[in-house]
């Protein structure tokens, strides 16, 4: 009896995609600085044209009106060469996807024709076999078949992608290579981003509208419009990090490479002095975070720039940055800085996150993390401890509904694999967190304060969204700005004119205290201890990490501090020991 | 309709300087574009791109004529207003003495 194999056929060798991503960078790079360049020069025709301190009449007046109008239509020009600038970037950044996406369906290939022949191999040595074996082989050759059919399809899905990135490519070149389109406002806008732009919903529409319009869209519309509209996508919540990270990223080049080079040649604003040092902390910032690899192993998360707004709140700026990814990580936690935090502490609040990412990941249950430095509202100025310079609580109300907005747009952007997500706020940024989690449905599952001076709205944890179990906090015995919360009958706030709401760690407040005591802890109440939180191996980050990675159930807990009639609160973490490097209890990662 | 004239003799040079600059601003443009790397792009796109650069060169070079050209007519104009200054002074010159 004859019995028939069905061999499926060979896969035809797929071709790579063509161009070189490092060598399209570079004409993006070359694109760019000419796009600055001309920028510089229509600002200057324009000042050019305004010459009436030493020259007036009708003469000035003719010359001053075509000069002017001269200025006016190169001024769409510099913006036009910036946006193909950045299609030729999205369109590097894509080749690179595509080109590692053919390594691995080349790769499939192989291990296929490997497989296949081995099948063969194994068809024509069987002679009279037993019907197991026929059934083996016949399941071998359908389980080849199916696999045919999965990389059929990925290589068809990679040429449609190919050809679609090629596609986008060249209309960038053709949508504005004649001078009309060079000075139209959407020069160098490809007619999918036209079209996309036109359907994207209002930010007022909700996370869940932008979310739901981005899913929309195909790749290369999407590609299209981080090209054309990164100040749009940026910070557009509900859009997925990977998203708002391209298109952030485009901006903080564009900054970079047009303030530094007006500021070589002598031409930067007074103005535009302090949003080149923005862009500059998030530049170092985004570095510490992409360079990043746990010390001791070969992890490296990777930084993703979620938030980048240079201007905002009158040049103090906006900026979050996370390590690792925001849009598959098991585990994402949101930092909320305190008072005087702007973008030049970027760096050092994202050295903070890759602490706590190593610690979460090390004490961890082996699920993936994402740690981000959150700086999205504008911090007091203040001092905590000067008389007459405490904050009010206004700029933490206001930060509570930023803050809250922001989960709520990391919440829509995987609606379909919901992260566990933790905020942390330390100092004024857990009055901040207070303020989201009592006033605006903060959506996370666990809230932890550290170092905090109050709770702002909240008189008790079970005020919070999160309700009481998962409120934690974490409080060195020593630290001063956690002396000022209120405790027992004592308002700070009204008799004293400092703190700002209750004191987490105390019973009346009933949040889960944990050990965060410091070996270099002061003798008494002093500032440094407010900042050693994050340190490396102390049992606060520990505890944040075993938060983070969503065991708040098995942090080491501290007694909370109470007032008894009788005298002062009462701390009981003072007399404690505290520990470091303790498997357990204050390790957190391995010895570099 | 105008407040008058107004003519301060710095106007010519400083004008002349910086759209002088400004020429010089569109000429290294020029240059950076015909220059620009495009041996990284997909065959597809090669010709385009080199037709977008060319386009551009040619932008900034209209750039660059037009600067050089305001640097050059207000480099007149001030010649203008001082040969027109000179002009009245030699005539007022001229009045000799039975006027005034």
């Amino acid at each position: 009896m004859t019995t028939t194999i069905n061999i499926p056929a060979v896969i035809d060798p797929v071709d790579r995609p063509e161009g070189d991503p490092a060598g399209s960078e570079s004409l993006a790079t070359s694109l760019l600085s000419g796009a600055v360049r001309l920028t510089e020069f229509s600002e200057e025709a324009l000042l050019l044209a305004e010459s009436k301190w030493y020259w007036a009449g009708k003469a000035a007046e003719a010359y001053g009106d075509h000069a002017k109008n001269f200025a006016q239509r190169h001024q769409p020009m510099g913006e036009t060469l910036k946006r193909v600038a950045r299609g030729v970037d999205v369109f590097a950044d894509q080749l690179r996807t595509l080109q590692s996406d053919h390594t691995t369906i080349s790769s499939d290939i192989t291990s296929y024709h490997r497989e296949r022949a081995d099948l063969i191999t194994d068809v024509n040595l069987a002679g009279e076999v037993a019907e197991a074996e026929i059934a083996a082989l016949q399941e071998r050759a359908r389980a080849l078949t199916n696999r045919r059919a999965g990389i059929t399809t990925d290589i068809t899905d990679l040429q449609r992608r190919v050809t679609e990135n090629e596609q986008f490519l060249v209309q960038l070149f053709t949508g504005a290579d004649t001078a009309a389109e060079a000075s139209s406002p959407t020069g160098g806008i490809s007619a999918l981003a036209l079209g996309a732009i036109g359907r994207k919903p209002s930010a007022a529409d909700g996370p869940k509208a932008m979310n739901a319009w981005w899913n929309s869209l195909t790749e290369a519309e999407r590609d299209a419009l981080i090209a054309a509209y990164p100040d749009q996508l940026g910070s557009a919540d509900g859009l997925p990090a990977s998203a708002r990270d391209a298109a952030n990223r485009l901006r903080l080049d564009a900054d970079l490479a047009e303030l530094e080079m007006k500021e070589r040649d002598g031409t930067l604003l007074p103005e535009e002095k302090q949003r080149l040092a923005n862009a500059r902390a998030t530049r170092t910032a985004l570095e510490h975070a992409d360079g990043y690899v746990v010390p001791g192993t070969d992890d490296r998360p990777g930084g993703q720039l979620w938030l980048y707004d240079p201007d905002a709140f009158g040049g103090d700026g906006r900026v979050a940055i996370a390590v690792g990814d925001l849009d598959t990580a098991d585990d994402v936690s949101v930092q909320v800085p305190g008072i005087r935090t702007e973008m030049d502490d970027a760096p050092g609040g994202v050295d903070e996150a890759t602490r706590l990412y190593e610690s979460a990941r090390f004490n961890g249950d082996g699920s993936s993390v994402a740690t981000m430095f959150w700086l999205g509202y504008d911090t007091p100025a203040g001092d905590l401890l000067e008389w007459g310079e405490v904050p009010s609580e206004d700029r933490a109300a206001d930060g509570g509904a930023r803050l809250a907005a922001a989960v709520d747009g990391l919440r829509a952007s995987r609606a379909h694999d919901p992260a566990h997500m933790t905020a942390i706020g330390h100092s004024y940024g857990s009055t901040t967190t207070s303020y989201a989690a009592t006033d605006h449905g903060l959506a996370v599952d666990d809230i932890a304060l550290i170092g905090s001076p109050g709770t702002g709205p909240a008189d008790h944890a079970s005020d919070f969204s999160v309700g009481a179990d998962h409120v934690y906090d974490g409080r060195n015995s020593r630290d001063f700005v956690a002396f000022l919360g209120d405790e027992g009958w004592v308002r700070k706030d009204q008799f004293f004119d400092t703190g700002l709401g209750m004191d987490p760690s105390s019973e009346d407040f009933g949040a889960h205290r944990f050990q965060a005591e410091s070996p270099q802890r002061g003798w008494g109440p002093n500032f440094d201890d407010h900042s050693r939180y994050y340190d490396r191996d102390s049992e606060s980050l520990y505890n944040l990490g075993r938060i983070v990675d969503g065991h708040g159930d098995d942090t080491n807990s501290a007694s909370q501090s109470y007032d008894p009639w009788w005298g002062d609160p009462i701390d009981p973490e003072w007399d404690r020991d505290p520990t470091s490097q303790v498997p357990g209890q204050s390790q957190t990662g391995l010895a570099p | 309709m105008t407040d008058g004239v107004t003519y301060n003799p710095v106007m010519p040079g400083e004008l002349d300087r910086r759209w002088s600059s400004q020429a010089a601003q569109m000429s290294a443009l020029m240059k950076s574009l015909s220059s620009a790397p495009i041996g990284g792009l997909p065959s597809v796109a090669v010709g385009p791109a080199r037709t977008f650069l060319a386009s551009w060169e040619k932008i900034a070079l209209q750039a660059k004529t037009s600067s050089e050209v305001y640097a050059d007519e207000l480099r007149e104009t001030g010649v203008s207003y001082e040969n027109l200054d000179a002009e009245v002074a030699r005539r007022m010159a001229a009045l000799g003495g039975g006027a005034g």
